[in-house]
């Protein structure tokens, strides 16, 4: 009896194995673990700017004082983005020189805000958020103006820095 | 017992499934964009223009008078870039609007094969859309204002005044004589044809009152 | 015969199939549980099974790419046979599944059945609760239409409302910058695989609890439950009028789960799938996003709650009712078990009820939202232009040039989000309805810079002469500080 218990006490080979491979298993998940949070959580580890200039075409194609919709294809696409990576927003044109090109999506919850070119309001379908013709809230819950994306012309063409979907957190 | 009525059950239901289109299947994908004249009527001017193209505060378009007056390429015009200076905008994808060509196209056909009629001119010469040559006369335009119109469009008459400032700020020379010539027969307004008293106004006369309104507005 | 009764014999000796049904199906339940309040929670499952049924049958056919899969549902709906009507069963399906798993957990608290000593039931049907949601979010997604795509855009802006993590959040949510290519195969990835996975683990403990822990007998009011004696006075029912599941207590489970699949199937046949609409193409903007129904008390509550209060409702009030249903047997888990000793249960359901009820009427119907082509489809009605002088009837234009119209209803046409405007007149004098218009006030914006004075004065003429026959306009008060001058155009100059 008396054995049998000094052996329980005693480290064994019987121990040692188990606590060895217990050991060598938490090493090998986490090997394994390791690329695959990287892998699904990649947005937290890569921080690249996905956003690249982009020409909206020529300048021409915005008459002054007018504002009006132009479409440009994601900076970054796969072959299988289809129609997803073409992108609405809204160019105002104030005169020659000077425009204002913002997101389609409603600061409130991201829905396409419309452009009313005679009350010179952007309205929300969703919640009815309103906006002024310079991006500036008007009405309902937006809790800001709409996101304006940075521009700049070059070669008779503007160009809008895009290539991400603008929220709260992150206003392009 | 049960299992007769169980294959009973099951028959009816085989039947159900062969024998007809169930009411849940969806139909084949109809087009995005309306094409027809109905819809995109209804949709885009009915708005101002009444539901059957009279009777709302806008111009009457449902008229064989006003759709022999305005020649197709103005009317065609008038929606693709809308007019300046009154409520009327711009339609055309090309003017910042909602509609393609070939909506626009639609909309100026069904008007003129649906609301088109031949007219009797009584005899008057069907007056030029847009003004020529004919130089206005105030003066004249005044004392016709006063014969032709003021009856109905006197302070608290019928109609109301023309003469304020508001509205003359919100109206335009063609959209004054397009009203003088085909008038609103929905709302109860006379044309060109008896607006003299019974007979024809002749193109000075038109003339004169546009002068003689726009007149008024610029004094004021 | 023989032969076969000696290879049953040899198979049961192998597989312990006896055993199995003895302690799953034979298993003893108490008569009173043999209620047809009991019969949701086999309904449920019975729903999931379809689901996964006709889910793998649509995965025979559905592409999960942003490029394909508009085109394979359109597929499904009008070439692949039977195919609208898979859809359909899977669309219903769901539905069937949400409405009775409701039904479920309202019998479940009702009837006390998640206190002592079955808390862990309540708790991993709570996370059946949030993971078959999580299914119903990401299954609208696999509608890959317009609603689709801009109710993803809706989930990745609630997303980007969380402090400090919500632009990373955001670009794991959609798998990328913006919604494109990886987004959809990541929402099949959850709808397909993960998220079942986790139903199917989650189920498979909730049954094991049920079987373990009994099932909860009919309440008796009068009987509330005590940690010490419960366990004793539980066996005391099994042992008096205590009756194997099978076949003496799961008849009722059997009709009603008869009639769920026939309510599916009918459902199908009748109303059909539900959409595909529009193609997910973004820069479509002529579009009205409505998440389906599980969400619009949510999609309303977003629309009616004051700005301060979005946050609140969107992370802190989910994660407190979360914790709450998860707290509630550990809170509650002894005492009156029947509703009839527990009003407070009974009100909370009712109400909760009522709130989501109303919520979802309130998300189906959006007064909130602009009619975006009133202006230019809703005509004036006819007693609104007849008679009106030359300056009233270009006030009338001004109101639907200016898309007053898809914010306020003539004659019950029109958006609903501000007042209607038939008896405004009686409502504000004239220089009320000019101060409205130009300053704006609250949720309506300024019109000052989009209005010139003509326009004011023939817009507010307009509108004075909108007063039912025979009541008079509003009269301006005698106060002096409510004095403004008559001449528009200063006044239009003063307020702006």
């Amino acid at each position: 009896m008396s054995g049998e218990n000094e052996q329980d006490k005693q480290p064994s080979r019987r121990d040692w194995l188990f606590k060895a491979g217990v050991a060598l298993n938490v090493a090998a998940g986490l090997a394994l673990a390791v690329p695959l949070i990287g892998f699904v959580f990649a947005s937290f580890v890569e921080r690249k700017d996905p956003r690249d200039w982009i020409s909206l075409g020529e300048l021409e194609n915005f008459p002054e004082k007018s504002t009006r919709i132009a479409t440009y294809r994601n900076p970054y696409t796969r072959p299988w983005d289809g129609q997803t990576a073409d992108i609405p927003c809204w160019v105002r044109r104030i005169d020659k020189e000077r425009f204002q090109v913002f997101a389609i999506n409603c600061t409130h919850l991201g829905c396409p805000v419309r452009w009313f070119e005679q009350s010179g309001l952007f309205l929300c379908p969703c919640h009815g958020g309103a906006y002024y013709e310079d991006g500036t809230r008007a009405a309902g819950p937006p809790p800001r103006g709409l996101f304006q994306y940075d521009h700049k012309i070059e070669k008779g063409q503007l160009w809008v820095k895009g290539g991400e979907m603008p929220t709260l957190s992150n206003p392009v | 017992m049960s299992l007769a009525r169980g294959s009973a059950v099951v028959l009816v239901w085989v039947v159900l499934l062969a024998g007809c289109e169930p009411w849940g299947k969806p139909a084949a994908p109809q087009k995005e964009i309306a094409e027809d004249f109905q819809t995109l009527f209804r949709e885009n001017c009915s708005g101002c223009h009444g539901e059957d193209g009279r009777g709302g505060p806008g111009r009457i378009l449902n008229d064989g008078l006003y759709l022999a007056f305005i020649p197709k390429a103005s009317l065609r015009k008038v929606i693709e870039e809308g007019r300046k200076g009154t409520a009327m905008p711009a339609w055309a994808r090309s003017e910042g609007g909602p509609l393609t060509e070939e909506q626009i196209s639609v909309l100026v056909d069904g008007m003129e094969k649906n609301w088109a009629k031949k007219v009797n001119l009584r005899g008057a010469a069907l007056p030029a859309y847009e003004a020529g040559a004919v130089t206005g006369d105030e003066m004249r335009g005044n004392k016709l204002y006063l014969r032709d119109c003021f009856a109905c469009h006197a302070k608290g008459g019928i109609a109301g005044p023309l003469t304020e400032p508001a509205y003359l700020a919100l109206t335009t020379k063609q959209n004054l004589r397009t009203s003088i010539v085909v008038g609103r027969p929905d709302l109860g307004m006379p044309d060109y044809r008896v607006l003299n008293r019974g007979r024809p106004l002749s193109e000075q006369d038109i003339a004169d009152l546009v002068t003689y309104l726009m007149g008024k507005a610029a004094s004021k | 015969m023989n032969t076969l009764r000696k290879a049953a014999v040899w198979l049961d000796d192998r597989l312990h199939l006896t055993a199995l049904y003895a302690s799953t199906a034979g298993h003893e339940v108490p008569k009173s549980a043999g209620s047809w309040f009991y019969v949701f929670g086999s309904a449920t499952l019975l729903c999931f099974v379809i689901q996964i049924i006709t889910g793998a049958c649509l995965a025979f056919v559905y592409i999960p790419s942003t490029n394909e899969a508009f085109t394979s549902l359109q597929y499904l709906n009008h070439a692949q046979f039977w195919g609208w009507y898979l859809r359909a069963v899977h669309n219903w399906g769901s539905n069937f599944m949400v409405a009775i798993m409701t039904l479920h957990m309202i019998q479940v608290f009702l009837f006390g059945a998640y206190k002592y000593p079955r808390e862990l039931t309540w708790v991993s049907g709570i996370f059946l609760l949030v993971s078959t949601l999580a299914m119903a979010f990401t299954g609208q997604v696999m509608r890959f239409d317009q609603d689709a795509y801009w109710g993803l855009t809706i989930g990745a802006s609630i997303t980007g409302r969380v402090p400090l993590i919500g632009a990373q959040l955001v670009h794991l949510l959609l798998a990328g910058p913006i919604i494109a290519g990886e987004t959809l195969s990541r929402f099949f990835t959850l709808h397909v695989f993960i998220i079942p996975g986790l139903i199917i683990a989650i189920v498979s403990m909730h049954l094991r609890l049920v079987l373990t822990k009994g099932i909860n007998e009919y309440p008796k009011p009068g009987h509330p439950v005590h940690r010490g004696t419960y366990d004793a006075e539980y066996a005391e029912i099994l042992r008096k009028e205590g009756v194997p599941f099978v076949p003496h207590a799961i008849g009722k489970d059997l009709i009603f789960a008869a009639l769920v699949i026939v309510g599916i199937l009918g459902c199908a046949l009748v109303f059909g799938p539900k959409g595909p609409g529009g193609p997910p193409n973004p820069t479509i903007v002529d579009t009205n996003p409505r998440p389906d129904f599980y969400f619009l008390s949510i999609f309303a509550a977003l629309a009616l709650l004051p700005d301060w209060m979005e946050v609140l409702i969107l992370f802190v009030a989910p994660a407190l009712i979360l914790i709450f249903l998860l707290a509630l047997p550990f809170i509650s888990g002894t005492g009156e078990k029947s509703a009839t000793r527990r009003p407070v249960a009974v009100l909370s359901v009712v109400l909760i009820m009522l709130v989501i009820g109303v919520l979802t009427y309130m998300g189906e119907t959006s007064p909130w939202s602009p009619h975006m082509s009133a202006w230019s489809g809703n005509s004036i009605p006819a007693r609104y232009v007849k008679g009106r002088t030359p300056l009233q009837l270009r006030g009338a234009l001004v109101f639907q040039n200016k898309q007053c119209r898809n914010c306020h209803a003539l004659g019950g046409e029109g958006g609903e989000r501000g007042p209607a405007l038939d008896a405004v007149a009686t409502r504000l004098t004239r220089d009320e309805m000019v101060r409205q218009v130009i300053q704006g006030s609250g949720n309506m914006p300024a019109y000052g810079k989009k209005l010139s004075p003509a326009e004011v004065e023939a817009l507010v003429s307009f509108m004075e002469t909108l007063h039912p026959p025979g009541v008079p306009g509003a009269r301006p008060s005698d106060k002096p500080q409510n004095k403004l001058p008559r001449d528009i155009a200063s006044l239009h100059h003063r307020l702006r």
